[in-house]
């Protein structure tokens, strides 16, 4: 097995330990940072295969997450390509009323393994300050999270801010967290409903089509 | 003081003892881990944060305290509510302004649970610091067990606690294998220890637990709450699996039904609960988490008034 594959298998085993050293050994070795990004990707395919077959949880995919952040952070800088690689850009954070964050890290952590700018702003974020990072950052597509069922008015706070800004046009949004259902994303105006960190990935590469 | 509510077969002490003990009482009993506008029942706000704080500032804390209890017992006795969470100071003076309520106890929780602020660095402690959570595990069961022993020798009913939130939406927020490794040996302890106090034990989770119920169970709680709806648990098929084996706590839906539909879905939702869950006993009915204000008074009151209605014994019913 090569070194690229070793890594691919303990980033699925989430053996962050033994994926650090690896990593290093396969850069010193002379690896393609490219191929290692890649096997990186294939990890998470399989990782959030894993999560779908309820094999792994919410707490596989953080780990999973935070392993493909340092992952990514050590390539970064070998990796000029990585910027030309980007898919997209996405601007995230939970809205007003909602102070937890886990679900979004592990999405953060997902769409950076998957070549997207993320622009994470928080949690607890007031609808104004999504309108000033959208317009800042020129970013399509909005990941609002919502925690609590008492924030749900948060989430049709931003929508009506974008609205008010000239921006609803031109943002996708797609709305998750516990107290998030299909209905509820449709009835407060969004786009999309992600009912997990995975299948919003899956939707929002559907909306920024582009070729790996 | 709020009057006394209309005379029943049973106090709520003892219907809430006899759901707790699996049996059936007079109605299905009720309560809730909080109610967030108690002034529209009583009449009357609980005093609470800059109040409350320049009372205390000017010694009047037992002027506070007292005020909030006596809201609690008037919310109580208004609604039909059988038992009340309390702190330990106030026990003995709740057994003597309302001997007919029963009381709940509180105790911390025997593992740290990713549901707050440092959901992330508690996760990966699960995985990458066992050791020193297992320390840590064993540091917070002895505290747990500490904390009930007073209650327990107060006979309070039950106590609530030993974990916090274990899920969500989703599902366990850790991987199954890490609550039977690391969460479920820790709180066996503690409901060990409490039961061999004489006491009991209940605890609160929301979300998905199903992966996790059955060692959930196995610990020997004697109930749970709340069987959260919103994330797909059956209050039926927890019922016919584990009715027999724990008192089930819940679970009208405050994320949904409560706080959006009408009246009328609020009385349908309620007995379908009383006919899944209340039959043979076992059975307190609560919302799926607490009231809180986004839940229309009247949506509350006819979840009241529909347990009052048609959760008077022998209830038929069952099915999932």
């Amino acid at each position: 097995m090569s070194l690229t594959q070793e890594i691919r298998r303990k980033i699925v085993e989430l053996d962050e330990p033994s994926v650090k050293t690896l990593l290093n050994q396969a850069l010193e070795a002379g690896e393609n940072p490219l191929a290692l990004l890649e096997a990186l990707r294939e990890a998470l395919t399989e990782v959030g295969k894993l999560y779908e077959e309820k094999t792994y949880f919410l707490s596989d995919l953080l780990i999973a997450g935070g392993i493909s952040q340092q992952v990514i952070d050590t390539l970064t800088p070998r990796l000029a390509a990585v910027q030309e690689m980007k898919r997209g850009k996405v601007v995230i954070g939970t809205v007003e009323g909602s102070l937890h964050g886990m679900g979004k890290s592990i999405v953060v952590a997902l769409l950076l393994a998957n070549g997207y700018e993320v622009h994470d702003i928080g949690v607890n974020v007031p609808a104004e300050r999504f309108v000033e990072k959208i317009k800042e950052t020129g970013t399509p597509v909005l990941g609002l999270s919502v925690g609590l069922v008492q924030a749900l008015p948060s989430v049709g706070n931003v929508i009506a801010a974008l609205k008010q800004s000239g921006l609803r046009d031109k943002v996708k949004v797609i709305l998750g967290g516990n107290a998030a259902t299909e209905e509820r994303a449709m009835e407060l105006g969004c786009d999309a409903y992600a009912p997990n960190a995975i299948a919003g990935i899956r939707i929002i590469d559907g909306w920024l089509k582009k070729p790996r | 003081m709020y009057p006394m509510p209309e005379v029943e077969a049973l106090t709520p002490r003892d219907r809430f003892l006899s759901a707790l003990n699996l049996e059936e009482p007079d109605r299905v009993p009720m309560f809730e881990l909080e109610f967030q506008y108690p002034e529209k029942i009583t009449g009357r706000s609980n005093i609470v944060g800059d109040e409350a704080r320049r009372l205390v500032a000017e010694g009047k804390e037992l002027e506070v305290t007292s005020h909030n209890l006596e809201n609690q017992i008037m919310l109580c006795r208004g609604l039909g509510y059988d038992a009340l969470q309390l702190g330990l100071q106030q026990v003995q003076l709740v057994r003597e302004l309302a001997p007919e309520l029963a009381l709940i106890g509180g105790c911390p929780a025997v593992t740290p649970m990713p549901g707050g602020m440092d959901a992330i660095d508690t996760i990966r402690r699960f995985y990458f610091d066992k050791d020193g959570l297992r320390r840590e595990c064993e540091e917070r069961t002895r505290t747990a067990i500490e904390a009930c022993r007073p209650w327990v020798e107060q006979e309070v009913e039950v106590i609530r606690g030993g974990m916090d939130d274990m899920a969500g939406k989703e599902g366990p927020y850790l991987n199954p294998r890490l609550y039977h490794e690391m969460v479920f040996p820790y709180l066996k302890t503690l409901v060990d220890a409490v039961h061999n106090m004489g006491g009991r034990l209940f605890v609160h989770s929301d979300g998905d637990l199903k992966p996790i119920l059955d060692g959930l169970i196995n610990t020997g709680i004697d109930a749970l709450h709340s069987i959260d709806p919103s994330a797909g648990m059956n209050i039926g098929a927890v019922k016919d699996t584990y009715g027999h084996r724990l008192c089930l706590c819940g679970n009208v839906d405050c994320a949904w039904t409560l706080v959006r539909l009408r009246p009328e879905n609020v009385v349908e939702e309620t007995k379908e609960c009383i006919r899944k869950a209340s039959p043979g006993g076992g059975h307190i009915l609560c919302s799926s988490n607490v009231i809180h204000k986004a839940v229309p008074l009247e949506n509350t009151l006819a979840m009241v008034e529909t347990a009052k209605k048609y959760g008077r014994y022998p209830i038929a019913g069952r099915g999932v």
